[in-house]
This record gives C-alpha cells, structure tokens and sequence, in this order.
C-alpha cells in the first residue's frame, strides 16, 4: 500500500466518524427540539462551519503533490 | 425569569392535553450554555499556536509535512466544534416545562440518555432553591429541588436563571392548580347531593 493512500484512507475514516456524529446531531435537533427553540439555527450554524473547516481542510490537503508518494 | 417564547396553542411535549396550557419553558442560564463554546475557543487558540510554533520551528518546513499538519489540525477543530456543539445540545435539551397542570421534565444527560418526567402540579410538596458560590450569585443563577408527595423521586434542577422566580412561578401555578380541582370535587359533591 503506497503512503497517499494510506493518508487518504486515515482522513477518509476520520471524516466518516464526523459524518456520524453530525447525523447524530441532527437526529437529536430533529426529534427533541421544541417549538420555537435555537436547535435548528444551531444546526444550520454548525452545517456552516463544518462547511467552512471542511473547505479550510481540502485546502490545506490540496498542497500535497500526490503523485509522488508511494 | 427567563421564559422562552411560549405559544400556548403550540403542543410543547408528547403527553399535554388540549387544554394544557404552558406558563414558562425553562432552560439552563447562558453563562452555562455557553461553556462548551468557550472552551471550544481556546481550544482553537491553542491549536493555531501550535501550528504555528511548529512552523516557526521549522518542523513542517516542507510542503508535505505542512499540508498534513493543516490537515490534521483542521480534523481537530472539526471535531472540536462538533463536540462543543453536541455539548450544547445536551445542555440546551435539558428542559423544565411548566403548565397549568404538570411540572414536566426533560432531562438530556447525553446522546441516547434522555428521560422526561411528567409531575403532577399537586404532588409537589416543595421547591427548594440553592445558589451556590461567587459565579452562582454573581450571575443569578442555582439549582431548583423539587420535592414530590408519594413514591416519585425528588428533582433537582442545576445551573438554572432565576431560581427563585421560578420557584415562586411553580409554587403559584400549584396553588391555582389545586384550588381549581378543589373546586371541581366540590361541585360534583354538590352535583350528586
């Protein structure tokens, strides 16, 4: 197994975990908020964050010259 | 007291009645919902000045080591921010309900551990208050003992604003509630004689 995809494979669980624990999140948001309350704004807030790093990430990650890792 | 913004036509929890009104929807204090994301903030802060020791070390000079230390550091704040925001959520689920009938209480004491407790105004015997430390009283804000007639458990409440408006709050609406059934069992007393 070559070292990218080795990288790629640790990145890709880690932001699969994420993924769980924001589905979970809004799980929570969805079937316990009350009428009226903050946990859909704090939701969305979140969605643009998550966005936000997320894109940060991509970009710090899109630095690396694949190609030459084995 | 801080009350959220009650629509009394709105169904608030599974078990109100149609005719159940609510009075008050009490939450934690902001000082104590905002906790998570206080230490959320520094937590970024430390990670950014990490980074940037590290970079001014020269420890990811190259641009593959410092492509993954972005990486790396961006999966920690990602995480952080879900964590701190989870925390939140439990905090912010945390709920008293207060109606004209029922003490109902939801208690978030984690992701999958939820429980609510539907009191009857009648079985409550007291509301005990505790503001505890210079933070507590500086803010306004403690914790609420609610005690019950029979075998229901007693229930505390912690971190709440206000406790004593709302203790005062939960001790009226048991006072109308109990005249009101009062009056109810003497009307049918006379009803049937």
């Amino acid at each position: 197994m070559n070292q990218a995809l080795v990288i790629k494979i640790i990145f890709g669980i880690f932001s699969l975990f994420w993924l769980g624990g924001f589905l979970i999140y809004g799980y929570h948001v969805f079937s316990y908020g009350v009428p009226g309350d903050a946990t859909k704004k704090s939701f969305l807030l979140l969605s643009i964050i998550s966005v936000f790093l997320i894109l940060l990430i991509t970009f710090g990650l899109s630095g690396i010259d694949w190609s030459t890792l084995r | 007291m801080k009350r959220g913004a009650v629509n009394e036509s709105t169904k608030y929890f599974e078990s109100q009645d149609p005719d159940e009104k609510v009075i008050a929807i009490v939450r934690k204090h902001s000082l104590v919902l905002m906790t998570p994301f206080v230490v959320l903030s520094l937590f970024i802060l430390v990670v950014i000045t990490l980074y940037a020791l590290l970079d001014y070390l020269g420890a990811i000079s190259n641009t593959f080591s410092n492509s993954i230390a972005r990486g790396i550091f961006g999966l920690l704040i990602l995480y952080a921010t879900l964590y701190s925001f989870t925390s939140w959520l439990i905090k912010y689920l945390d709920i008293l309900i207060l109606t004209n009938k029922h003490l109902v209480i939801i208690r978030q004491d984690g992701l999958f551990m939820r429980g609510v407790s539907v009191l009857d105004l009648g079985t409550i015997q007291d509301v005990a208050t505790k503001q505890h430390g210079f933070i507590q009283t500086i803010f306004g804000f403690g914790k609420i003992d609610v005690q019950t007639a029979g075998e229901a458990p007693n229930f505390v409440y912690s971190g709440v604003a206000n406790p004593i408006s709302i203790q005062d709050a939960i001790m009226d609406a048991k006072e109308i509630y109990v005249k009101h059934n009062l009056k109810i069992s003497s009307e049918i007393v006379s009803a049937k004689r």
